[in-house]
């Protein structure tokens, strides 16, 4: 059955394991100004078996032509976050995703971050002090600031225009589900972005630290997929298409 | 962005990372969960200090080297540190109302997120939500400054002023001058150092008062005059 796509109307989609993150994460999610004529929805997965999976299902049970695919402990505390998004997307039609931090290029080890990062400012929060005397509710972005093209974005956040299924089959746990879903846009000739953010988008509140445990076996498998595409920019990949 | 001499060396240093993270696995899963049985078993019994049997595995030179990746790991070792201090402080602990290692994180998290709704201040009603919780929790100074450093905050001016605003009535005059002289050592913002020189008087220290009121910036004619008359009595 052909599904109609509500154009006016965003969906967050999250897989939850923590109530206490979530009802924070709804907390920041609850402050957002939603533009005139627009909806919003918050989908939560709690029984998803891996991040693929669970994405899937968000996916299939919403109408909405925006999806932002964000992890529970991801705090937006950009209020105009939609309208932003929205912005971007209308610039050009062949922007299929939107990630707050992200790579130009394909890392050679397949390790996102050992590529040059664009985007949130990784020193947030790192007593920098770069941003001591930020105004949230002041800042506004503005489509002069800029996006750039990138590979792969941060599973933390991602916002879609177009909907291609995540790829579960391969994909059984919580890890490189980002970088999957990057390729598997770039090859379907979708361009995607990451906005200047002159101020923080988002927080995301992972501790700090990155859970490793599965990590290596999905990134062999993303080498052994992805083999002609390692060390290649968004524009070579794009090439591809 | 990591640097390497080559590709080879890159692709090397990953596979050789990777093979010690799984080397490492088991043995640093089951240490997790005799630190959290150990956890549990301190606060429901109430032995604080035996919580310190821990620092080893944090403190020991090469002792367990994967095992700070995990944020629960890390919070323990936060804990053990501001426990440090609230001990020699003989300070209320920040964990003296949990009585498990659940507790702990829940308790934990709520703090973050509250002092994270103060520090952006995006609305007022969250402002009021967040300073009822950490008014409703055991928040010592030392808490506070340790999950301000160890987690992700910005704006140490805002966070470190609101909150103030919020513990002030909770807080003793000691704390509260701590706490005041901290934010200023990060930012000497103008209302603090009034607020700090005013405590000082409360206390009588008016030689502090004056040192803090003199380095006020082009002081309003209140300000100056009271710098006189401290100056007077001094």
């Amino acid at each position: 059955m052909c599904k109609t796509i509500n154009e006016h109307k965003f969906a967050f989609i999250l897989c939850t394991n923590h109530d206490i993150y979530l009802q924070e994460c709804f907390h920041y999610l609850n402050q957002l100004i939603i533009p005139d004529n627009y909806e919003m929805d918050i989908l939560t997965i709690s029984d998803a078996s891996s991040m693929t999976s669970g994405y899937n299902e968000g996916m299939s049970s919403t109408d909405a032509k925006y999806k932002i695919y964000m992890h529970q402990d991801v705090f937006i505390i950009n209020r105009h976050f939609l309208s932003d998004i929205l912005s971007i997307f209308q610039q050009d039609s062949s922007i299929g995703m939107i990630g707050m931090a992200g790579y130009p290029s394909v890392s050679a080890d397949g390790i996102m971050w050992h590529s040059r990062r664009i985007g949130a400012d990784p020193m947030y929060g790192s007593d920098s002090n770069a941003y001591a005397h930020a105004d949230y509710n002041q800042y506004r972005y503005s489509p002069s600031d800029g996006i750039a093209d990138a590979a792969l974005i941060d599973g933390c956040l991602m916002a879609t225009s177009t909907d291609l299924p995540w790829d579960d089959k391969c994909l059984k746990d919580w890890d490189f589900y980002d970088a999957f879903q990057c390729m598997n846009f770039l090859l379907h000739g979708c361009r995607i972005v990451v906005p200047t953010q002159k101020l923080p988008w988002f927080i995301h509140d992972d501790g700090r630290i990155l859970s490793m445990w599965n990590y290596d076996k999905y990134r062999r498998l993303f080498l052994e997929k992805y083999a002609p595409y390692l060390g290649k920019s968004y524009s070579d990949i794009r090439k591809h298409t | 962005m990591a640097t390497y001499q080559s590709l080879d060396e890159l692709i090397q240093k990953a596979e050789a990372n990777f093979k010690k993270l799984e080397a490492d696995k088991s043995y640093c899963l089951s240490v997790y969960q005799n630190m959290r049985q150990h956890v549990d078993f301190c606060l429901d019994s109430r032995q604080y200090e035996a919580l310190f049997d821990l620092l080893p595995y944090f403190e020991e030179p090469d002792s367990y080297p994967q095992f700070h990746n995990s944020s629960d790991t890390k919070r323990i070792h936060i804990l053990l540190n501001i426990l440090k201090l609230e001990i020699k402080y003989k300070k209320e602990p920040f964990i003296s109302a949990v009585n498990s290692f659940k507790d702990f994180m829940e308790q934990y998290l709520m703090t973050v997120f509250a002092m994270r709704r103060l520090e952006l201040a995006l609305s007022e009603e969250a402002m009021a939500e967040a300073s009822s919780y950490l008014t409703s929790v055991p928040l010592s100074i030392y808490a506070a400054m340790f999950i301000s450093q160890n987690e992700y905050f910005e704006n140490h001016g805002n966070l470190f002023w609101n909150l103030y605003t919020c513990m002030k009535p909770i807080w003793s005059i000691e704390d509260n001058i701590q706490w005041l002289t901290w934010l200023l050592e990060r930012e000497p913002v103008r209302h603090a150092i009034l607020e700090l020189s005013y405590l000082y008087m409360e206390i009588q220290n008016y030689s502090r008062a004056y040192q803090y009121l003199i380095t006020i910036p082009s002081p309003s004619k209140e300000i100056a005059a009271l710098i006189s008359s401290l100056k007077e009595l001094l």
